[in-house]
């Protein structure tokens, strides 16, 4: 699975790495690499199956638990 | 900056509200459960609670034309502020995709293609979705139109064919759920299906019409898309009656009793189809205004190429959201009323009275009044 991922985001590079050239953005490349590394190690950390954290239910149970807003 | 804006007709962006609407039909799970018999009333009465709040989002168009929301909280709350507030809001546009992609992906896994993994599924379709997104909201919104012409035929032959197993019965007593369940089930509606709405907020400059008639088309796009939530909710009401309750999908299960002479039967296949074309609507609409809000954000020409890596965030975030359907509803019923409640009314009206209070649309109006008297 690992290796699908690294396939999958080598293709992306490869797709969107000549519109980023083009471009010629320095603030494009960092928001782009940004993102990139953002999405890989999410991806990489799901896939070994680390627990994330998701900031929907970490707001949810910030609303119920600390705020006592709920129904 | 000039990111490039794409231009859309009225008459697609009212038919684009419409379809937003109808595509969260799969959301009548979350209030239900809760008012029971009474969840058509609920709708419309949700409809009616909404109108303030839209005419918020409306009057914050007309006080800023041609600004999407991002520029107008820059405008408005000065550019720190500004950017934290339009950064919570990208992850709150994130968020909707990733949720309404894992709806997706849990829906068809479980009712269609039940030995797929829902990775694929969700990849897949994302990727359909970013297409779309790449082509620009011209192509996102266009079929609008025939997919609410679509979902309101379907509809109509759905209510003939089911009209043998509806029972007015099933309605009555009227308000017979207690009061705390009919307002959790208002909030709920108005939050999630209604409260949406606020995305529009991104793409209302796009429109090719002058924001003062703006609300002539969000309007009726809004009372038309109600309408149809309020007309399948009686409708699975009317043949359900109090088991309503117990079905995930109610929709689907009211389909399955549609039937042709005997010939034609399992027609929930049908609900499946709209279900996903109504799903892509909304799913690229959301991304798309989650890749223009970014690409404001960080104040950049274009977004497509941010693109994929966007994809991939979302797909994960949709498979790391929450644990299971069961923490979802729990979610969707008991905080999500209230935590969408401060992006979706509060923080547009607060933005409101805030630019009322400085004065700032009389400012933009002087300032335009000055270009247009230079040029």
């Amino acid at each position: 699975m690992i290796l699908i991922l690294i396939i999958g985001f080598s293709a992306m590079l490869l797709i969107d790495l000549p519109r980023l050239i083009k471009a010629k953005q320095l603030r494009l490349f960092i928001v782009y690499g940004g993102i990139y590394v953002t999405a890989f190690t999410l991806w990489l950390l799901f896939l070994l199956r680390i627990p994330v954290v998701s900031p929907f239910t970490l707001l949810s149970d910030f609303f119920k638990h600390v705020l006592n807003i709920s129904y | 900056m000039k990111t490039q804006k794409a231009s859309i007709t009225p008459l697609q962006f009212m038919f684009s509200i419409t379809c937003f609407l109808r595509s969260s039909s799969l959301l009548s799970s979350f209030f239900a459960p809760i008012s029971k018999t009474d969840s058509w009333l609920v709708v419309l009465i949700a409809s009616v609670v909404c109108l303030p709040f839209l005419w918020a989002f409306i009057m914050l168009m007309k006080a800023f034309p041609g600004k999407n929301l991002i520029e107008i909280n820059d405008a408005v709350f000065g550019r720190i502020a500004g950017k934290i507030i339009s950064a919570i809001y990208l992850w709150f546009f994130l968020t909707l995709t990733s949720l309404n992609l894992r709806d997706l992906g849990g829906f068809v896994g479980k009712s269609i293609m039940l030995k797929t993994p829902q990775i694929v599924i969700i990849t897949v379709f994302i990727l359909l979705c970013a297409w779309a997104v790449s082509l620009g909201l011209d192509i996102v919104t266009r079929y609008s139109v025939v997919f609410v012409i679509l979902s309101s035929i379907i509809l109509v032959v759905t209510i003939a064919a089911t009209s043998n197993h509806m029972r007015l019965s099933n309605f009555l007593p009227i308000l017979r759920q207690p009061m705390k369940n009919i307002i959790q089930s208002t909030n709920i509606v108005s939050t999630i299906p209604f409260g949406e709405l606020v995305i529009f907020l991104m793409i209302m400059p796009q429109v090719n019409i002058k924001p003062k008639k703006l609300g002539r088309y969000f309007l009726p796009g809004f009372f038309l898309g109600a309408f149809l939530i309020t007309l399948v909710v009686a409708r699975d009401i009317a043949i359900l009656g109090n088991t309503i309750t117990i079905f995930a999908q109610p929709s689907f299960e009211t389909l399955r009793m549609v039937s042709f002479f005997e010939v034609l039967t399992h027609m929930e296949i049908l609900f499946a189809i709209l279900l996903i074309i109504l799903f892509f609507f909304k799913i690229s609409l959301l991304f798309y205004v989650s890749m223009l809000a970014m690409s404001y954000l960080f104040r950049l020409d274009s977004y497509k190429p941010l693109i994929l890596p966007s994809a991939a965030i979302i797909v994960v975030y949709s498979l790391i959201i929450f644990k299971s359907k069961t923490k979802h509803l729990e979610v969707g019923r008991e905080t999500a009323p209230f935590m969408w409640f401060i992006f979706e009314f509060l923080l547009p009206l607060l933005t409101l009275i805030i630019a009322y209070i400085r004065k700032l649309p009389q400012k933009e109006k002087d300032a335009r009044s000055k270009e247009a008297a230079s040029a």
